[in-house]
């Protein structure tokens, strides 16, 4: 059984805590999404979790063991990072982007071998770009680079994937196909952390929701305890009244219900 | 492409001030050919090994330089590793250093110049890759003017006109001891850079990216470098600076195998010594003294670049 658990942890940029005392957990499976308005730290939070800033205060425990004390090759097995798509700047083809996700099962001086390419073919069917194989990033529209940073981090075989606002640069037709990758991830065991500033997102494929406030408060639960007009608008410091009904959300976007 | 090599290197032995047949380079080759043309081309035969690891060595070094900083305006001189191995050399030079001083400062001085310019980039802050390049800029200038007031102080009879050679690259002077001790240095970064050929893929990505993936970047990116830039400064002591062939080499070598550097790196070595040699036979033989190569890789060099920005490749930039 998979497991991230954070108790207390603090991120200080230039003396000044972006992100303070946050306590969350996910197990395997679970989908967490993390809900903040612009620059409250989510893309810190996201930074702290997935290994890449190492000097946090408090702890990271996956699996029970310290995250800064497990090995990068070793946590490159258990979680992946899925930066914002339409950042990766790679002239590289797809599926020779998706073979960099086996780097650390190899060493310095050796080549990917037939299980490699034979793996990234598999994911490449999974995220549904068989026809885009051998086209260069450069030329994918922004919601395909993100299903290939997607499927990137997949061949890394995570436990646990960590996204950093995977849809926002994407429309709306881009962002459904990624949540129900998404969901369709989690169905498979594999946890899923994803931040968002879009409400609706977490209504759709969260099963737990995390709410980082801009008192620096965290604040974690199930959508029905969360989600409700009381914090959201104390999260987005604007009057919010939500319809919402998880059922209809999950119906209108055609993402099937458990 | 290595068949063209191949044929390359028969042509080259044959064109020069003095003419030979195929018949007369076919003795050589296979150790039959009379004294004096077996003396004209041992010495034609060492400058072209000499070329052909030095056109490699820089193409090599070029596009690890551009897949590292994911950037294809980087090259050994745009980000004045050349200039500054060539302030490393002109400095043992003025200390009449025997030759492996002068190529332990070339390498010195590349690497410094690298670091400063890396350094110097971090202090910019730039979004975008142009810092690297503009910081590049400033250590070349720098380098220059270094390289400059070596040569004022140097001794005009013979030091400033070997600093002279250095920055404008030829292999009229590369003989046997030079070729047998540089030589082996530019052979293991060749193949140093050729093992690790495919860790170049994964360092193009950004950082945090590299991290996750399970890779220590700046570990991996300094070895690259390091490598990268002993490939220049080996260069660079045994001929000079050569421009252009580190900066258009592996443009046009992902023109024909694509940006997998699995298929770029090797492609960018043969291109490099292609280009390399065709250069060097022109150079040796287009007039009655030997003329600065870099002053044929620049006519040869300067139309496949602007070939290749119309084309519309993307740089990164």
């Amino acid at each position: 059984m998979f497991s991230l658990i954070t108790n207390n942890l603090s991120f200080a940029y230039k003396d000044k805590n972006t992100i303070d005392h946050v306590n969350l957990q996910i197990e395997s499976g679970q989908v967490l999404v993390i809900l903040g308005p612009n620059g409250i730290g989510k893309s810190t939070l996201i930074n702290c979790l997935s290994g890449v800033f190492s000097n946090y205060q408090g702890s990271i425990k996956i699996d029970n063991s310290e995250l800064r004390n497990i090995g990068s090759k070793e946590l490159s097995h258990k979680l992946a990072l899925v930066s914002q798509g339409v950042n990766i700047n790679t002239n590289l083809s797809l599926f020779d982007y998706l073979l960099l996700g086996r780097s650390a099962f190899h060493s310095i001086f050796s080549q990917p071998n037939k299980e490699d390419e034979k793996l990234v073919n598999e994911i490449i069917t999974k995220i549904g770009l068989e026809k885009l194989k051998f086209v260069s990033l450069q030329n994918m529209s922004g919601g395909q680079k993100q299903l290939a940073n997607i499927g990137r981090a997949l061949v890394q075989e995570p436990e646990i994937l960590i996204m950093d606002e995977p849809t926002s640069a994407l429309d709306y037709k881009n962002q459904v196909k990624v949540l129900k990758l998404v969901k369709k991830l989690s169905d498979q065991g594999i946890s899923i952390i994803m931040s968002t500033h879009d409400p609706n997102q977490a209504t759709m494929v969260g099963d737990f929701v995390g709410l980082l406030m801009s008192d620096k408060t965290y604040h974690q639960g199930s959508i029905d305890q969360i989600l409700n007009d009381e914090y959201l608008s104390r999260l987005y410091q604007t009057p919010i009244i939500s319809t919402f009904n998880k059922q209809l959300q999950r119906n209108v976007f055609g993402i099937e219900m458990e | 492409m290595f068949i063209l090599l191949i044929i390359l290197i028969f042509c080259s032995m044959m064109i020069g001030r003095y003419n030979l047949s195929m018949t007369e380079v076919s003795k050589f080759f296979l150790g039959n050919a009379d004294s004096a043309t077996k003396l004209i081309l041992n010495l034609r035969f060492i400058r072209i090994i000499a070329v052909i690891l030095v056109g490699a060595g820089l193409s090599m070094a070029g596009a690890t330089f551009q897949s590292v900083f994911n950037n294809g305006l980087a090259s050994p001189n745009i980000l004045g590793v050349s200039t500054g191995a060539s302030v490393g050399a002109a400095i043992a030079i003025l200390n009449n250093a025997p030759i492996y001083i002068i190529e332990l400062a070339a390498f010195i001085m590349g690497v410094v110049t690298v670091v400063l310019t890396l350094i110097i980039d971090s202090f910019l802050h730039s979004k975008s890759s142009i810092g690297l390049i503009l910081s590049g800029i400033i250590m070349s200038g720098l380098m220059q003017s270094v390289l400059g007031s070596v040569k004022y102080v140097a001794d005009p009879e013979d030091q400033l006109q070997s600093i002279v050679y250095w920055e404008m690259g030829s292999f009229m002077k590369v003989d046997k001891q030079a070729l047998y001790s540089v030589g082996p240095v530019i052979v293991v970064g060749i193949i140093f850079l050729l093992v690790t050929r495919w860790r170049l893929n994964t360092l193009s990505l950004d950082l945090a990216t590299v991290k996750t993936i399970g890779i220590n970047p700046r570990l991996n990116r300094n070895v690259m470098i390091a490598f990268a830039t002993l490939l220049t400064a080996a260069a660079v002591c045994l001929c000079g600076v050569i421009g252009w062939i580190g900066l258009v080499v592996p443009h046009i070598s992902r023109q024909i195998v694509g940006d997998d550097n699995r298929y770029a790196l090797p492609m960018s070595a043969i291109v490099g010594a292609v280009l390399l040699v065709i250069a060097d036979t022109i150079a040796r033989s287009i007039s009655v003294n030997d003329i600065p190569l870099s002053i044929v890789t620049g006519f040869i060099g300067v139309p496949i670049f602007i070939f290749i920005l119309i084309k519309g490749r993307n740089l990164g930039v």
